[in-house]
């Protein structure tokens, strides 16, 4: 597995392990695994999704599609999604695709 | 001096891709923003190459070339397509009634990390500004 998701606070937190990428070439793998988290999540109490990017180093435009995916699927289930510990460049990727105004995400280093 | 590779268009190819830039390239770039500028933009056009260009199928080639004059990184990505449409090659930004749409986002960010970009007939220039870099 190369996320790991659980509920603190009723929150659901998902991080990548042994993944520094999303792209097209992990892709297919990310969505087998994120996908059935996110159907639990939108089939839970659980209000928010957390995806952490501590790991995350790249992203491409493969990797915006899928987060895009996600974010609809939360929304039409009236949850939130939010993105933290993203790195200065993914930062930049979100704010000139202007995924930032849809989806709140956090450069600040959290801890969880 | 000019450098090129030539692969098939299988998308795993592209560890090859980012091995070969950082053994011909990266080993003059110090900088890592910079690095990751040319990583990226180097990525989505090899993608759109096999994937648009190319179609996925993998007889054909996609050849990808660098040349530095003037401190200007000029990196060329051609494929056996017919080339970007011109609405798509004139994607400036992101219009505020396409934020949620999952594709068409490729272009505008290869132009936000590029210094200047020109499409041709089947490729794509790429040019990035090195800046202060020192080349051997």
């Amino acid at each position: 597995m190369i996320l790991n998701s659980q509920v603190i606070d009723k929150k659901s937190i998902i991080s990548f392990l042994d993944c520094d990428r999303i792209d097209t070439t992990n892709l297919k793998l990310i969505k087998e695994q994120l996908n059935p988290i996110i159907m639990d999540f939108n089939n839970s109490s659980s209000q928010e999704s957390i995806l952490d990017f501590n790991n995350i180093y790249f992203i491409d435009s493969s990797g915006l599609s899928l987060i895009i995916n996600i974010y609809k699927q939360v929304n039409l289930n009236n949850k939130k999604l939010i993105i933290i510990n993203v790195n200065e460049m993914i930062f930049d990727i979100f704010d000139v695709t202007k995924v930032n105004t849809f989806i709140q995400v956090s450069s600040i280093k959290k801890d969880l | 001096m000019k450098q090129e590779i030539n692969v098939s268009s299988d998308i795993t190819n592209i560890k090859d891709i980012n091995l070969w830039i950082e053994k011909n390239l990266f080993i003059n770039i110090s900088n890592k923003t910079l690095q990751n500028n040319i990583r990226f933009v180097l990525q989505e056009s090899f993608v759109n190459a096999v994937l648009h260009g190319n179609k996925s199928n993998i007889s054909k080639k996609v050849l990808i070339s660098f040349e530095i004059i003037e401190n200007l990184l000029h990196l060329i990505i051609k494929d056996e397509g017919k080339g970007i449409k011109k609405t798509r090659q004139n994607m400036n930004f992101i219009e505020d009634k396409d934020i949620l749409k999952e594709s068409g986002k490729g272009i505008v960010l290869i132009k936000h990390f590029s210094n200047n970009v020109i499409f041709k007939k089947n490729s794509i220039e790429i040019i990035l500004d090195l800046k202060n870099e020192k080349f051997k």
